[in-house]
């Protein structure tokens, strides 16, 4: 047993190899998965520990995907890795249900230490988002 | 006639009005050398009067009185010169024969009864001519109808009355109102039409003895009602022309402004379409950003930190993942040159337009697998930097449809110089399409194809039909090597 068992989701290729790479030191790799339907029905077989998962892709997104898990009572803690570094999209992952959020270049020094922290139930959120702009008054 | 038939057909009319003159003479009684001599002089007032009235009024087509300038060119010269100098003759020939005593009253006899004839038939004669009888609508008809029952009503009261009456000097203008109709409705050749029953209905009543112009002796009553005829129809023949040149004028505006109207709806169409077309080329640019070259940067910076955590078993298994990674780089930055190159391509300026057509045929036929023939003349000459541009997105459109519609693995383009100009044809044998209803249908790529080809001052013909293959044509004008203002890039 190396290792948590992982779901990763990515619809680019290349970067789903990379973090094969990066990940089979660490983890156990139960399934790669390209897009949203996908994710949730592997999740449902594969029963993971972990997933991690891309915001945009085919089918429905991330975000999506991950509200479908949890109103289907999966419990696996859910890493969003993304282009997107927005802190009003990584708040609203959060409150969808996913304990990470870590930006895809900075995955090679991020995502282990994210696994990690979510795995002993801590929450990890990249220090590389945006400034946080002050909020606009609704008027 | 002669106003509106072709000059070589003059003589043809001419003797057909012969017989005719003949007639009048035989049922008349007039002396016959007489009436065959007066045809010669009637025949050359018509000829002088039409003749003069053409000349002056310009066109070379036939005569019509379409405002004032044509009413006052008639009046003058065809109703009133030409009547004056051949009655000269004509008043010559009466008295020669022995039908008229004094030279100087037939001379004035034959001027009124010209001017008068001539005034109040031409303009109706033209009118039944210009007839356009397949535009006619029911509503015009059933107005010219009520005028003309109300006018013969009006006229057989007012002409059928007795002098004595009272009511008599007032009667004589009761015509006048539907006068005043037919000139602000119908123009001088309704105005004619209305003088023209008018003066028969009188004249008839004359002859049987009845109305106002059987007070004194007949030839003064002839020359009385000459003249109210002539006093009503010259104003009216005027006032008819004026309307008419107003009406005109309306309705040429408001053909010019429905044209304004329809170009301002369609220039704001149009600059909404290029609103959306822009957003969704940026859209399309910032998901290609996105999906390519962020998502393999990420992945080239994932695993540079996975080369930084690893331990490697010796030089070359580093040097191997080295080379792995330079080769990812390496088509990355193609891909980036790939994309920036669609965007602008800049080999346009650098190498010009036949190269940079060549480069993209060649690149556009490998990707889209489509046998692809490129031919480009020898010497195209300085082509403007706008030109150039045109002429390249043409082919790039051009060839996007020949992949998505034409459903055929061939196409051409040609680039070639001509004396005065440059000359673009993609042209392939596939499916084809209607032109016309795809221009229609208001697609912005064969819009904007025109759009830029307009901006060039050239044209753009397609010439296609379902199932007939397409060919599009662009022709850009190029002064012989004078455009050289402004940027110009050599080929």
């Amino acid at each position: 047993m190396a290792g948590p068992r992982v779901l990763l989701a990515d619809d680019h290729a290349i970067v789903a190899e990379g973090l094969r790479l990066l990940l089979k030191d660490h983890c156990e790799l139960v399934g790669i998965v390209a897009d949203g339907p996908s994710l949730v029905a592997a999740a449902l077989e594969l029963r993971p520990e972990i997933v991690i998962a891309d915001i945009s892709m085919p089918g429905y997104d991330g975000l999506e995907a991950l509200r479908r898990l949890r109103a289907l009572g999966v419990e696996a803690k859910v890493i969003m890795l993304t282009m997107y570094s927005d802190p009003q999209l990584a708040s609203e992952a959060l409150a969808a249900g996913a304990q990470g959020y870590v930006i895809k270049h900075a995955a090679g020094e991020e995502l282990l230490k994210a696994i990690h922290d979510v795995s002993c139930g801590l929450t990890y959120v990249t220090p590389l988002l945006n400034k946080k702009k002050p909020d606009i008054p609704n008027s | 006639m002669l106003l509106v038939v072709p000059f070589r057909a003059w003589p043809a009319y001419l003797l057909c009005a012969f017989p005719a003159q003949m007639l009048i003479a035989w049922r008349t009684s007039a002396p016959t050398l007489a009436m065959a001599l007066l045809f010669i002089t009637n025949a050359t007032d018509a000829a002088l009067g039409a003749f003069l009235v053409r000349k002056v009024s310009g066109g070379t087509g036939p005569f019509r009185f379409d405002g004032l300038r044509s009413v006052v060119v008639f009046a003058l010269l065809g109703a009133t010169l030409a009547p004056v100098l051949l009655s000269f003759a004509d008043a010559g020939i009466s008295v020669a024969t022995g039908w008229a005593a004094s030279y100087r009253v037939a001379f004035v006899t034959r001027v009124r009864s010209n001017i008068l004839t001539h005034l109040i038939a031409v303009p109706a004669l033209i009118d039944l001519l210009a007839l356009d009888r397949q535009h006619i609508r029911a509503a015009r008809v059933v107005e010219a109808a009520v005028l003309t029952a109300l006018l013969v009503v009006t006229c057989a009261i007012a002409f059928a009355g007795s002098t004595g009456s009272e009511a008599f000097p007032a009667l004589l203008y009761t015509p006048l109102p539907l006068l005043l109709w037919a000139a602000v409705r119908f123009g001088p050749g309704g105005t004619g039409w209305s003088v023209l029953l008018v003066a028969t209905v009188a004249s008839w009543n004359a002859l049987e003895g009845r109305g106002p112009f059987t007070s004194r002796s007949p030839v003064d009553d002839v020359v009385s009602l000459q003249l109210f005829l002539l006093a009503t129809s010259v104003p009216l023949l005027f006032l008819s022309a004026v309307i008419q040149e107003r009406n005109r004028a309306t309705v040429a505006l408001q053909m010019k402004e429905a044209a304004l109207r329809n170009s301002y709806a369609r220039a704001r169409e149009l600059a909404g379409k290029l609103i959306a077309a822009q957003e969704l080329e940026r859209a399309r640019i910032a998901r290609d950003m996105h999906d390519d070259f962020n998502q393999q940067l990420a992945a080239l910076s994932i695993a540079i930190s996975g080369l930084r955590r690893r331990q490697f078993r010796d030089d070359a298994e580093l040097h191997e993942m080295l080379n792995g990674l330079q080769e990812r780089t390496v088509a990355l930055t193609e891909q980036v040159r790939r994309f920036s190159y669609d965007l602008h391509p800049g080999m346009l300026d650098h190498a010009g337009l036949a190269s940079a057509l060549r480069t993209h045929c060649t690149e556009f036929a490998e990707q889209r697998q489509l046998q692809l023939s490129f031919t480009a003349g020898d010497n195209l000459g300085p082509i403007p930097r706008d030109v150039a541009i045109c002429v390249y997105r043409i082919v790039q459109e051009g060839l996007r449809n020949v992949v998505d519609h034409a459903e055929v693995p061939a196409a051409s383009v040609s680039l070639a110089r001509s004396l005065d100009g440059l000359e673009l044809t993609i042209a392939d044998q596939g499916r084809g399409f209607d032109p016309a209803a795809a221009l229609d249908r208001g697609g912005l790529g064969l819009l904007s194809m025109e759009e830029r080809v307009r901006l060039t001052g050239g044209t753009l013909t397609i010439t296609s039909a379902p199932g007939a293959g397409t060919m599009l044509h662009v022709r850009i004008p190029l002064a012989p090597a004078s455009r050289a203002a402004g940027p110009v890039e050599r080929v």
